[in-house]
């Protein structure tokens, strides 16, 4: 950890303080695992800083009194720091908001769970006492719930191959396939699964809400999932193709929620787009709704260079036929 | 004495005095802490008062009783101060913990609440889900927390609103709120809210159906009013239908697609809607809706 500055330090203390005194000699290092306070720095602050710390008049009884000894530690006589700061709103509903995110989604996960409230619900009503509302003043919205989260989690855990029938949009087709699940994440308020595809023989990601139906096999993955590749929810991006695209300025909000997207400001009025192209029809629904304003600078190799005039034909055939 | 220890001091002054302190009794109380000429004493207190306060330090400005000519003095009133939250045991504190770290909140110091609870003895969690937060979110935050109305400037028009949640979908904030202006909700867009906020004395009363109005697509909230009809075919009819709901009028036709009739008050967020079905859908209505769409792919052409 890099070298806190005195105000992070402080603030830190104002924590630190009020917990050494409510235990009795706590060991230090316990102290720095939970505050993250580097332990040279732990220590130089508890006994050349905080042993100078008082109210007037300073005498050795309005100081505060810090004891070193056998890695343990004890703090004494700081009555006006009993206690810690008080959580502010923001905290308070960012924390909340962030549960109960998770709280929903393990909700998805765990529909025949029992009735009895985990450690995240009775974290989350005490924190709701707070202050009145400020669990309902943020929302994370993950990811609209697909009904087969559940299923598609159960069959990571256990390896099964499922057969699912996904719409295709790049050929705009519901097609049937085997799938090996490895992970689900969730990316732009839409949830995804990296699986093995057996009829492409490749990993493949899948939106969710495009599977149309599931059917679990009685098999079990024969490929294993590569850890290391899937450390990181986003890393994978960086293998999709890369598509270049010049837009207004103005325009930035529409691609601001892209995935692993990158923005360059060229003048006042432009900004250059680079964002990965997960499918050829995601990269088709972007490029027709960006619209003419948009300047295609770089299609991937892997797609038709006239991909957008091609697929505003095809939409545009509905209309005039 | 190094700021470090000056700072603590300061703290512990004002925490531990019952009544408000001024400037120079805050001086006299820490030795060693202020030394220089009377000037540039108080531009250093100044100083330090600013940075405890953005801290989160509530070091509150009062008369000091029995003062004449009247004195402001300054204190940290330990009911401002000290946490007041119910006793969280462990295992809670280690399940939001990990929350917390599955739901990362970008440019916010999520360490800081769960060191006030007393730290946490658990390894950190990869993130499920990214969130970008900014400044602006503080302001409406606390606009929330007291019921307050705001002002702002949103399209370049200025805005009165009670702001009802803020919610993150689909990659963007939206500060969902009742605008007194147009007497209705509206979902703004917090990135593309203009300049600062500004909050009112004005309070409000939250309303009843909120839950109903948050589950809506976007589209529903904008400041345009038009009747959109428009088919889905029977490959994307389910697909739709989730999205949609059923509530809506629709009608099936006997080649299993579904003619759609949405209230649409923001079109660019239908439009890109209905893009995202390619060729699979079709607007029927209005006749400017369906020009507007073909207009804009003769442009792709």
């Amino acid at each position: 950890m890099s070298k806190m500055t005195s105000l992070e330090r402080i603030k830190r203390l104002l924590s630190v303080l009020p917990w050494i005194e409510s235990q009795n000699g706590p060991y230090i290092d316990e102290v720095v695992a939970r505050f993250d306070y580097p332990k040279q720095e732990l220590i130089e602050d508890l006994e050349n800083v905080v042993f100078f710390v008082g109210v007037y008049p300073f005498t050795p009884d309005c100081l505060i009194e810090v004891s070193v000894s056998d890695e343990r530690v004890w703090v004494r006589y700081a009555d006006w720091f009993r206690q810690p700061m008080k959580l502010d709103s923001r905290e308070v509903a960012l924390l909340s908001a962030a549960g109960k995110a998770v709280a929903e989604f393990n909700e998805i996960l765990h529909e025949d769970s029992q009735d009895e409230l985990t450690p995240l619900d009775r974290a989350l009503a005490k924190l709701s006492t707070v202050q009145e509302d400020s669990e309902n003043f943020l929302e994370i919205k993950l990811a609209t719930p697909t009904k087969w989260l559940s299923e598609i989690q159960r069959a990571v855990k256990h390896s099964t191959v499922l057969e699912i029938e996904y719409l295709s949009t790049s050929r705009n087709e519901v097609t049937v396939r085997k799938i090996e699940p490895e992970k689900i994440f969730a990316s732009s308020g839409k949830w995804y699964l990296h699986a093995y595809c057996q009829k492409a023989s490749e990993n493949r990601t899948f939106r969710l809400d495009r599977i149309k139906k599931i059917k679990i096999l009685d098999e079990v993955s024969k490929t294993k999932t590569d850890n290391n590749q899937l450390q990181d929810d986003f890393s994978d991006l960086e293998h999709f193709p890369i598509v270049l695209i010049e837009l207004p300025a103005s325009d930035k909000h529409l691609v601001d929620s892209f995935p692993g997207v990158e923005i360059e400001t060229i003048s006042k009025e432009k900004i250059r787009v680079q964002c990965h192209v997960a499918s050829e029809g995601w990269l088709k629904q972007v490029l027709i709704s960006l619209g003419g304003k948009a300047e295609v600078v770089k299609i991937p190799r892997e797609f038709e260079e006239n991909i957008r005039s091609m697929t505003a034909k095809e939409i545009l055939k509905r209309y005039t036929s | 004495m190094r700021k470090i220890e000056r700072l603590l001091n300061l703290i512990s002054a004002l925490l531990a005095t019952e009544k408000p302190l001024s400037r120079h009794q805050i001086r006299e109380r820490i030795p060693g802490a202020y030394t220089e000429s009377d000037e540039s004493f108080r531009r250093s207190f100044e100083r330090d008062k600013d940075e405890l306060r953005a801290l989160g330090i509530p070091i509150s400005l009062e008369r000091i009783p029995g003062t004449d000519p009247p004195l402001d003095g300054y204190r940290i009133l330990k009911s401002d101060y000290e946490a007041n939250h119910p006793f969280l045991e462990e295992d809670e504190i280690a399940a939001l913990h990990l929350a917390s770290n599955l739901i990362q909140f970008s440019e916010e110091d999520t360490d800081s609440p769960f060191y006030k609870m007393g730290g946490v003895l658990q390894e950190k969690k990869s993130a499920i889900s990214e969130i970008p937060t900014e400044s602006s979110h503080q302001t409406i935050i606390e606009a929330l927390a007291e019921h307050s109305t705001i002002l702002f400037a949103y399209k370049n028009e200025k805005r009165e609103v009670d702001p009802y949640r803020l919610v993150f979908s689909q990659g963007n904030w939206y500060l969902i709120a009742y605008d007194r202006g147009r007497e209705d909700i509206r979902h703004f867009r917090v990135d593309r809210i203009e300049g600062k906020i500004e909050i009112t004395s004005k309070k409000f009363e939250l309303s009843d159906d909120l839950f109903e109005i948050l589950q809506e697509p976007a589209w529903r909230f904008g400041e345009e009013e038009k009747i959109v009809k428009f088919k889905v075919q029977n490959s994307h009819a389910t697909w739709a239908l989730e999205i949609l709901g059923d509530k809506n009028e629709i009608e099936e036709l006997s080649d299993g697609s579904i003619i759609f009739t949405e209230l649409v008050r923001d079109w660019g967020k239908f439009m890109i809607f209905v893009f995202s079905f390619l060729d699979a859908a079709e607007v029927l209505e209005p006749p400017e809706a369906r020009a507007a769409i073909i207009d804009w792919l003769e442009a792709l052409v």
